[in-house]
C-alpha cells in the first residue's frame, strides 16, 4: 500500500505524458484542418478517447489487487505469458515513436545545433534510471512537472488571448467532417498510456476509472483551449506552421517574460523523460508478470538500449517515419492492443471465473 | 563507485562549457535589424548587428559611435543572401534578437509572401518580429545616421510601439501580416518608415502612412488622414490626440479607452455596423476668457463623435469603394455567419467590396474636462 500511487499522482502522469503529444501535435500528419474544424476534431476525439478506454474502465472497475495477466494466466498460463510479451514490444515501440516524435520536434524547433543523440542517449539513462526506482518516484516527479506545466499552459494562454481574434476561426462546413471524425479518431489513438493501466492497476491505491475519465476530460479542454488560442491568433499562419502549439508559445508574452518557448523547453524534456519512462516501467511489468522473473537495472537497461537503436532507425528515415506515422497501422495495433485484446480477455477471464465458481459450488 | 559516477557525471555536464563545444559572444552575429531589398540577381539582405568584435570586418560600414554594424549580402534567395553574409561578417548569424525586419519599396511592392518565406519557415528566426516597409529601400533605413548612442532597431521598436498611444504608426508582427496575406479575403497591412534630415543635419526616421496589400500585392498607402480611421476601425489605438474647432476655438481632446466592435446585420447588400465607443479628456482650449458650461462639454463630445466617425467613413469609403481592400475582416464574418453566401462572393470579391454597406456609430463621453473651473447654469 506504502508505495502504491495516488488518483491525482496517476492523473498527473497521464496529463504530463500526454500533453507532451499535443505540443509534439503536428497537423501535416494528417489532412490539414483549418483551426476551427480542429477544435471539433478534439471534442470528437474525447468520445472516441471514451469509447476505445471502454474495456480499460471496466476492468480498472473490477479490479481487485491482481494484475491483467495474472488475471490472464486463469484462462491459460501460456496466453498470459505471450500477451505480457506482446504488450511490452508494443509499449517499447511507443516509446520509440515518443522519442521518435519528440527527436523530430526538438530538432526541428528547440536544439538545431545539438547533437541530439547524445541528448537522447542521456534522456533514455535518466528514464532507465527513474524505472530502476520504480512507479512512485516517477508519480511524485510527475505531479511537480504538472504542476509546472499547468501554470505553463496559464501563461502561454493568458500571454495570447488578448491578441486571439475569434472572427479568424472559421467555420465548420460539411465537406470537412470526414477529415475531422478521421484526425480525431488518429488523436484518440494516441492515448496510449491508457491500455497501460492494465499493467500497473494492482499499483494504484483506488480504483482509477473516474480518474481516466476525468483525465480524458480536463486533457480535451485543455486541447480545445489552446487549439481555439491558437487559431483565434494565428490565424492562417498557425495552419502552415508544423508544430502549431509551440509557435503559439513562441509568440506568448507573459509579463516580463518574452521568450516563453525557451522556458518550456526544459519542461518538454522532463516531460518526454517521464513519458518514456513511465512506457518502459509498463513494459518491464509485462514482462515481469508474463515471464515471472525479477526485472533487474540490467534488464531495464537493454529495454532503453532498444528504444534508442530504435529510435537511431526511425530518425535515419524522417520521411519514412512521417509515411509511417501517417498510415493507419499505428491506429490500428493502438485499436489491436487497446480495444480488441482486452474485450477478448475481459470476456473470457468472466467465463472462466464463472466457470471456476460453479465448479467450486458443485 | 559512486565516485566514480559522480565524477562521470561531472565530465559529462561540464564538458559543454569547453572551448571546442561553445561559441563565443564574439563569433556571434547579433542581429538587431534585416532589411530587405531586391537587385538584379535577386535580393540584397542588409542587417544591422551588434558590435562584437574589437576590429571591424571588410565590407562592413561602421556607424559614427561603433554600436553596431552594418553588413550587406546579396543572393538569389534569402537564405543565400543570409550564407553570404556569415561569410562577409566571419560570424554566425543569432537571428532571434532581431527588433525589427524592414522590406524595401521593390521587396513590398512585388509579392512581399515570397520574400518571408524564409522567416516564417525557419525556427530561429522570431514569429512576432515587427514588420515594417520603407518608404525607399529598408538598406538606407538601417544605415540612417541618427547620432551618437542611437541604435536604428531601438529607435524604430520605440516609434512602431508608440503607435498605440500616439496614431502614427502601427505595430504588426511577422505572424499577423503572414496571416492576412494568406487569407484571401483579407488586406494586410505595414507601417511605412521614411529618413528625413533635421536642423542637425542628422538623419530621422519617421512614420510615413500604412501601407494596405491586397491578395498579396501591394494596393495603396494610407494618408495621415485615412490613418485614423484606419486605426479607430480596427481597435489598433488606445489614445489619441483629436482636434476639434468650437465656437471658433480649437480645443484639443486626449481620446483614451477606444474600444471598436465590427457586426455584420444582413447580406445581399451586406451591412456591417462598426460601433466605436471611447471617453476624452479636455485637455487644451485656446482661450482663458470663458469657462466650460455643461451645454459646452455636451456640444464637445458631439463634435468629437462626429470627428471620429467622419475619419472612419472616409477610411471605409476609401478602402471598400476606391482600393477594393477589406481591413476589417468583413469577409472572415461573412465566411463565419453565411458560408454559402461567401463561397458565391469569394471568387469576385473585389468588385463584391464596392457594394458593401457600413453604418459607423460612435459613443463618446467627456471623462475629464480639466483642471479649470466647469459653471453650472
Amino acid at each position: 500500500m506504502k508505495n502504491k500511487i495516488s488518483s491525482l499522482q496517476l492523473f498527473c502522469i497521464l496529463f504530463v505524458c500526454r500533453l507532451l503529444g499535443t505540443f509534439t501535435y503536428m497537423s501535416q500528419l494528417q489532412t490539414p484542418l483549418h483551426a476551427g474544424d480542429r477544435i471539433v476534431a478534439t471534442g470528437v476525439c474525447l468520445i472516441f478517447s471514451i469509447l476505445t478506454a471502454i474495456p480499460v474502465l471496466l476492468y480498472l472497475q473490477q479490479q481487485n489487487n491482481t494484475s491483467f495477466l495474472n488475471a490472464v494466466s486463469i484462462v491459460s498460463e501460456k496466453t498470459s505469458r505471450i500477451i505480457g510479451i506482446s504488450y511490452a514490444a508494443f509499449f517499447l515501440f511507443a516509446a520509440i515513436i515518443t522519442i521518435t516524435r519528440f527527436g523530430l520536434f526538438a530538432s526541428t524547433v528547440l536544439l538545431q545545433n545539438t547533437g541530439l543523440y547524445i541528448s537522447v542517449f542521456f534522456l533514455l539513462l535518466v528514464s532507465v534510471y527513474c524505472v530502476y526506482q520504480g512507479l512512485q518516484p516517477l508519480a511524485r516527479t510527475a505531479v511537480i512537472f504538472a504542476v509546472i506545466l499547468l501554470f505553463s499552459l496559464i501563461a502561454v494562454i493568458a500571454g495570447t488571448i488578448g491578441e486571439c481574434r475569434l472572427i479568424n476561426i472559421p467555420a465548420v462546413r460539411g465537406n470537412e467532417i470526414p477529415n475531422i471524425i478521421r484526425q480525431a479518431f488518429f488523436s484518440a489513438c494516441r492515448n496510449i498510456e491508457i491500455p497501460a493501466l492494465l499493467f500497473i492497476s494492482q499499483e494504484i491505491k483506488k480504483k482509477a476509472h473516474m480518474t481516466v475519465v476525468k483525465f480524458l476530460t480536463v486533457f480535451s479542454i485543455i486541447s480545445a483551449l489552446l487549439f481555439t488560442v491558437a487559431g483565434g491568433m494565428l490565424g492562417e499562419y498557425g495552419e502552415q506552421q508544423l508544430f502549431p502549439l509551440f509557435t503559439l508559445s513562441s509568440v506568448a508574452k507573459f509579463g516580463f517574460i518574452e521568450r516563453m518557448e525557451d522556458l518550456l523547453t526544459g519542461i518538454w524534456i522532463v516531460c518526454a523523460m517521464l513519458k518514456t519512462a513511465f512506457l518502459l516501467y509498463v513494459a518491464s511489468q509485462c514482462l515481469r508478470n508474463a515471464l515471472h522473473k525479477e526485472i533487474t537495472i540490467r534488464h531495464t537497461a537493454i529495454g532503453g538500449g532498444l528504444i534508442f537503436a530504435g529510435y537511431l532507425l526511425f530518425s535515419a528515415a524522417i520521411p519514412t517515419t512521417i509515411r509511417l506515422l501517417r498510415t493507419w497501422l499505428l491506429p490500428a495495433g493502438f485499436v489491436f492492443f487497446a480495444v480488441l485484446i482486452p474485450t477478448v480477455l475481459y470476456i473470457l477471464i468472466g467465463r472462466k471465473e464463472e466457470k471456476l465458481q460453479k465448479e467450486n459450488n458443485t | 563507485m559512486k565516485l566514480l559516477s559522480v565524477l562521470l557525471c561531472i565530465v559529462l555536464l561540464f564538458s559543454g562549457c569547453s572551448q571546442s563545444a561553445s561559441t563565443e559572444l564574439s563569433n556571434r552575429l547579433i542581429i538587431e535589424a534585416i532589411g530587405i531589398d531586391t537587385d538584379d540577381n535577386g535580393y540584397k539582405v542588409s542587417v544591422l548587428a551588434l558590435n562584437t568584435m574589437q576590429t571591424g570586418s571588410a565590407g562592413s560600414t561602421e556607424s559614427p559611435d561603433g554600436i553596431a554594424k552594418v553588413f550587406t549580402a546579396n543572393g538569389n534567395s534569402i537564405a543565400d543572401a543570409f550564407s553570404q553574409l556569415d561569410l562577409i561578417s566571419a560570424q554566425i548569424p543569432l537571428y532571434s534578437q532581431a527588433r525589427v525586419l524592414i522590406l524595401g519599396k521593390d521587396v513590398a511592392e512585388n509579392q512581399p509572401l515570397s520574400a518571408l518565406n524564409f522567416f516564417t519557415r525557419e525556427y530561429t528566426t522570431r514569429n512576432d518580429i515587427p514588420v515594417a516597409a520603407a518608404e525607399t529601400t529598408a538598406n538606407k533605413i538601417l544605415t540612417a545616421d541618427l547620432g551618437k548612442n542611437l541604435l536604428v532597431s531601438k529607435v524604430i521598436d520605440t516609434l512602431l510601439s508608440s503607435g498605440k498611444r500616439n496614431g502614427q504608426t502601427v505595430r504588426v508582427p511577422l505572424y499577423s501580416f503572414v496571416s492576412r496575406l494568406l487569407n484571401e479575403t483579407d488586406a494586410a497591412y505595414l507601417p511605412v518608415l521614411k529618413i528625413e534630415k533635421n536642423a542637425q543635419k542628422k538623419d530621422e526616421i519617421r512614420a510615413a502612412g500604412i501601407a494596405l496589400f491586397a491578395n498579396d500585392n501591394y494596393t495603396v498607402n494610407l494618408n495621415a488622414a485615412t490613418m485614423n480611421g484606419f486605426l479607430y476601425a480596427n481597435n489598433l489605438i488606445d489614445s489619441a490626440l483629436l482636434e476639434i474647432e468650437y465656437q471658433n476655438k480649437n480645443i484639443a481632446l486626449a481620446v483614451r479607452g477606444i474600444k471598436t466592435k465590427t457586426k455584420i446585420h444582413k447580406k445581399d447588400p451586406c451591412t456591417f455596423s462598426v460601433e466605436i465607443s471611447f471617453s476624452c479628456d479636455i485637455v487644451e482650449k485656446n482661450s482663458m476668457q470663458q469657462a466650460l458650461d455643461e451645454q459646452d462639454i455636451r456640444q464637445i463630445k458631439i463634435l468629437a463623435q462626429e470627428k471620429i466617425k467622419k475619419h472612419t467613413e472616409d477610411f471605409l469609403y476609401y478602402t471598400l469603394h476606391d482600393c477594393a481592400c477589406d481591413c476589417l475582416g468583413f469577409g472572415k464574418r461573412i465566411r463565419n455567419k453565411y458560408p454559402t453566401y461567401y463561397e458565391q462572393i469569394s471568387e469576385n470579391y473585389a468588385s463584391f467590396l464596392k457594394n458593401v454597406q457600413t453604418t459607423v456609430i460612435t459613443n463618446g463621453s467627456v471623462h475629464r474636462p480639466g483642471r479649470e473651473i466647469l459653471l453650472g447654469k
